[in-house]
């Protein structure tokens, strides 16, 4: 299955018909364990027939314009409301994959969606998973949808 | 206001259950001493009902969240005596409070099935790599996969446990795959309505959390 794909399909999707934002796809990777400066990642795992963790990463201008997009307000720090926006566009992004993934929409869930956001992290899965990170480009700047799935 | 008796390993405790406005998950911050709380709406109805798939409801008690607490300490403690041989205690669980938990490693797990939720282990680096050190026999002197590994298998080994708990009740969990968060400085939310229960544990080098974030529909 085209993990890459599905992962343009469903951003774009979301992001043209919730945010009202144009995003562009770039070339796929698979990222490596590495730290993400002044930025905020929402994640949300996904659970049953496929295993697998859905996460998107976004430097904090971006986070700021996207919220801004979705709920229509001005923010200018990340605060509660952006956490929130970020955690709620994880959760539309695992729905949008979960039923590509999963046509009869009966195998797989959908866990909490969760917010991390700090000047110096990095987010890391467990080994032996199958990791596929399709970076977008908005409004000149890059954010990251990485999706995660178990190969068990 | 009820008296609801509350026992895991030697000590019982019997507390006061306070009312409370719905608990809200906002930014990582903990009190220092936060009494157990219970969700308004919970103590409202009295009882509280999770749908299952065999056509079975089941029925909380008013204290769900200390139902919730006891099934994290049993499993957390049961997968430290019986895996890592490090003794640990429990203290009170915490719901939310002020202060800035200082952590720099957090692995989570997403839980779906019968309810939403995320389990999450979060600990200063030297309680993580003792606890490495200790699991895999060998030194660890900074936070590195190893450290960040061991934690993710400690989320996925308490999640199992968690979800064996509520097998057995007939409440149907999945487990997600874990991740880990480490970082100098970051910050965890979840949604803003979801509610919380955090129990901290302490161990020879310190203190660790156990955090259940869970979303009843």
């Amino acid at each position: 299955m085209d993990h890459a794909q599905n992962i343009i399909n469903s951003t774009q999707e979301i992001f043209s018909s919730m945010i009202m934002l144009d995003v562009t796809p770039g070339e796929p990777f698979s990222r490596e364990r590495e730290i993400l400066q002044d930025s905020i990642s929402g994640i949300i795992g996904l659970a049953g027939t496929t295993k697998g963790l859905l996460a998107i990463h976004l430097p904090k201008p971006v986070a700021l314009a996207v919220t801004t997009a979705f709920l229509g307000m001005d923010v200018e720090e990340i605060d509660e409301d952006v956490c929130d926006a970020i955690g709620e566009l994880a959760n539309m992004l695992g729905g949008s994959l979960k039923s590509t993934l999963d046509p009869k929409g009966s195998d797989i869930k959908l866990s909490m969606p969760s917010a991390i956001h700090g000047e110096e992290y990095s987010v890391d899965c467990l080994a032996n998973t199958e990791n596929v990170t399709v970076p977008f480009a908005l409004e000149g700047e890059t954010f990251l949808v990485e999706l995660q799935i178990s190969q068990n | 206001m009820g008296r609801m008796k509350f026992s895991y390993g030697k000590r019982a405790i019997s507390r006061e259950i306070k009312k409370i406005k719905r608990l809200h998950g906002s930014v990582h911050r903990y009190a220092a001493q936060v009494s157990m709380l219970i969700d308004s709406e919970i103590t409202g109805k009295g009882r509280f009902r999770i749908k299952t798939n065999s056509f079975f409801t089941r029925l909380y008690p008013v204290g769900f969240i200390v139902e919730f607490a006891k099934k994290i300490i049993k499993s957390t403690e049961e997968i430290f005596n019986t895996m890592i041989f490090m003794e640990i205690s429990a203290d009170d669980p915490l719901t939310e409070g002020k202060e800035v938990l200082d952590c720099h490693i957090s692995a989570m797990i997403g839980l779906t099935g019968d309810f939403a939720g995320m389990l999450s282990i979060h600990c200063p680096g030297t309680v993580g790599m003792a606890i490495t050190g200790e699991m895999l026999g060998m030194d660890v002197e900074e936070v590195d996969e190893d450290v960040k590994d061991t934690l993710g298998e400690i989320a996925n080994m308490v999640a199992g446990g968690i979800k064996q708990a509520f097998a057995a009740e007939n409440v149907r969990l999945g487990l997600s795959i874990p991740t880990t968060v480490s970082g100098k400085s970051y910050t965890v939310s979840s949604p803003t309505k979801s509610n919380r229960v955090i129990i901290p544990f302490d161990l020879e080098q310190g203190r660790f959390f156990v955090e259940m974030k869970y979303n009843l529909n």
